[in-house]
């Protein structure tokens, strides 16, 4: 209990994450048996970082940082003005259709948040919409980038859980598809009350090839990736360098805009970002080892089991406590916290480890952008210096949508598993 | 940053750019050994073992590495929800209280490493045969650096504070840090 305090408290006052749960966690071991059990703290980052798969989130921030810095966002985006900038709110279905494209490329939500912060919320503001609704199309639109593969978070779950990272992969593409569709109709139903602009006629089937001509090499990565990672040639983490070197040879030799200081400075911060996420993975690995010694995890499995015994009602409750939890925790430490108390109550209510890890995924995902505390609402209001309360009421429509998506797909297996199951996972 | 603690600042960027070169080498040679583990196993065939566990040493180093970096540039996050609606005084308080405590984790994590890593002298790693604590060595190196970094952060904070309050209020009690 003390522990949990500790833990709450230190992050009340401001303390970083991971000094949080590294805290928290030692006094746990303290409690324990002193020095001789907070000795073990070192070797638990150590092996809570040993684990092969890892590797490939920071190959998927440096892939997805050499394809931004040659230009690939504004492509991505023409192509989606092309094919929906017509409609009413056309901005703000690009915005979405480019998120689909952009997810291929990137694998987080806070970097499609980033770029898209700077480039598209500033042209939409310029057409007319408000800023605190540009800002909340592009957060409803971020959690897309995890959804669909490459995705970070899959990478760290699937090597945490011991689920396919491939399978996963071919979970995502579904919902984070249904995900554009469902923020697409509330753009539409919304968009006459809302008066939002509408003035491009419809882009002739020569532009939209033409932009397609040009975003081709953008499209590609993410076939290659996901073709040779869902079709099992490649591992995830092989997958990703080929990605890095891809984006390298394009970046060098067809954009010719790569220069060796740009790369040092992307590969700087591509470490730095997986550095913040890493040490926060390491710090929670201390306060895990102390829960499941002491069969935390299973006290809250059995306590949950307790309340009822029908399986609708557990995934229910499970789905809640994320989203609530989701409201004011980080999402990777919900992660390596969280999953190994809930997934097996998954796994005895009988969910598939897929189409748990998906739900699981979709939930952390949309706690990205629940108020108050949400990273990529966090990202665009200091990307384009709005307020925080602003975004989030614009934003209400879309989580609500997406809350709603997340439940469809909690409760339809077989729709979600179709493409893994078809693809022999 | 024109602050008395100016030195401090500049030794703490120095130490970083210094810091940011051994990242980058690192990550550059973790690439380049997982692109000749691919095309070991899709083109050559030289049938190399080792190529996995070296990333894995390699990624651990190169990711712990940066983690000085970002505590150099403040970029561990933490909620600021409850903070900022204190007033600016408790909030710059807590704030150093937080800086220390840090500190304080980098530096227990880093001795406790120490044991860790020469604990590792007796363990051999599966391929190379090296002893492990090549490996382990990176906890307690880079919480070392991480704490002495975070100390630069917590004296510029220290000389942030005693400029805006000092300068500030009379009735101010004279700052004991």
């Amino acid at each position: 209990m003390s522990v949990g305090l500790i833990f709450l408290f230190l992050m009340l006052f401001g303390a970083p994450i991971a000094i949080a749960l590294g805290v928290a966690g030692l006094s746990g071991l303290f409690d324990m048996g002193g020095q001789h059990f907070a000795s073990l703290a070192p070797s638990r980052i150590f092996n809570g970082l040993n684990i092969f798969p890892f590797l490939a989130m920071p190959f998927f921030i440096l892939a997805g940082e050499i394809m931004n810095h040659t230009g690939i966002t504004s492509r991505l985006v023409a192509l989606a003005e092309s094919l929906v900038g017509h409609f009413r709110g056309g901005l703000a279905q690009s915005n979405m259709v480019a998120s689909v494209f952009f997810s291929g490329v990137t694998g987080s939500a806070t970097a499609d948040a980033a770029a898209f912060g700077r480039t598209l919320v500033p042209a939409m503001e310029k057409q007319g919409y408000s800023k605190e609704y540009a800002c909340a199309v592009t957060a409803a639109g971020s959690i897309i980038g995890p959804t669909i593969p490459p995705s970070g978070l899959m990478v760290v779950y699937g090597s945490l859980m011991g689920v396919s990272i491939g399978g996963l992969f071919a979970t995502g593409i579904l919902p984070g598809i249904l995900i554009c569709l469902v923020c697409m109709a509330i753009i539409a139903a919304t968009g006459k009350r809302k008066n939002l602009p509408k003035k491009n006629k419809k882009a002739s089937l020569a532009v939209v090839l033409l932009n397609f001509r040009q975003s081709i090499l953008a499209l590609l990565m993410p076939l290659i990736i996901l073709g040779g990672i869902v079709f099992g040639i490649v591992t995830p983490t092989e997958a990703a360098s080929i990605a890095v070197a891809y984006a390298l040879i394009i970046g060098t030799f067809v954009y010719h805009n790569l220069s060796i200081k740009a790369l040092y400075t992307m590969i700087v911060r591509t470490s730095q970002i997986s550095a913040v996420i890493y040490l926060i993975i390491g710090a929670a690995s201390i306060l895990g080892w102390w829960l499941s010694f002491n069969q935390i995890p299973q006290l809250i499995a059995d306590s949950v089991i307790s309340l009822s015994s029908n399986p609708h009602v557990i995934l229910l409750l499970i789905i809640s406590l994320l989203l609530t939890i989701g409201m004011i925790m980080d999402i990777n430490v919900m992660l390596i916290i969280l999953a190994p108390i809930l997934i097996p109550l998954t796994a005895e209510i009988g969910m598939e480890p897929l189409h748990a890890g998906i739900v699981f995924i979709l939930a952390l995902n949309i706690s990205l952008m629940t108020p108050p505390i949400g990273a990529c609402l966090f990202v665009l209001s200091s990307v384009t210096g709005t307020k925080i309360e602003g975004i989030a009421k614009e934003l209400m429509p879309f989580l609500i949508g997406e809350v709603m998506l997340l439940f469809a797909i909690a409760y339809s297996p077989d729709v979600v598993l179709f493409l893994p199951r078809l693809l022999g996972y | 940053m024109a602050l008395p603690g100016s030195r401090i600042t500049k030794t703490k960027e120095w130490l970083n750019k210094v810091n940011q070169l051994c990242v980058a080498v690192l990550t550059t040679l973790l690439i380049l050994d997982v692109w000749v583990g691919v095309l070991d196993r899709y083109v050559f065939q030289w049938q190399l073992v080792w190529v996995e566990e070296l990333a894995r040493y390699i990624m651990i180093w190169a990711i712990l590495m940066a983690v000085p970096c970002c505590t150099a540039g403040r970029e561990h996050m933490g909620l600021v929800l409850v903070t900022e609606r204190l007033p600016k005084k408790i909030q710059s308080m807590v704030k150093l209280a937080i800086g220390a405590l840090t500190c304080a984790f980098f530096f227990y994590i880093a001795y406790l490493g120490y044991t860790f890593t020469l604990k590792g002298a007796s363990q051999v790693s599966t391929v190379f045969a090296l002893p492990m604590s090549y490996a382990y060595a990176a906890v307690p190196v880079t919480f070392f650096l991480s704490g002495i970094q975070g100390l630069f952060v917590l004296i510029e904070d220290i000389y942030t504070f005693k400029l805006s309050f000092s300068a500030k209020s009379d009735e101010q009690q004279g700052v004991s840090l």
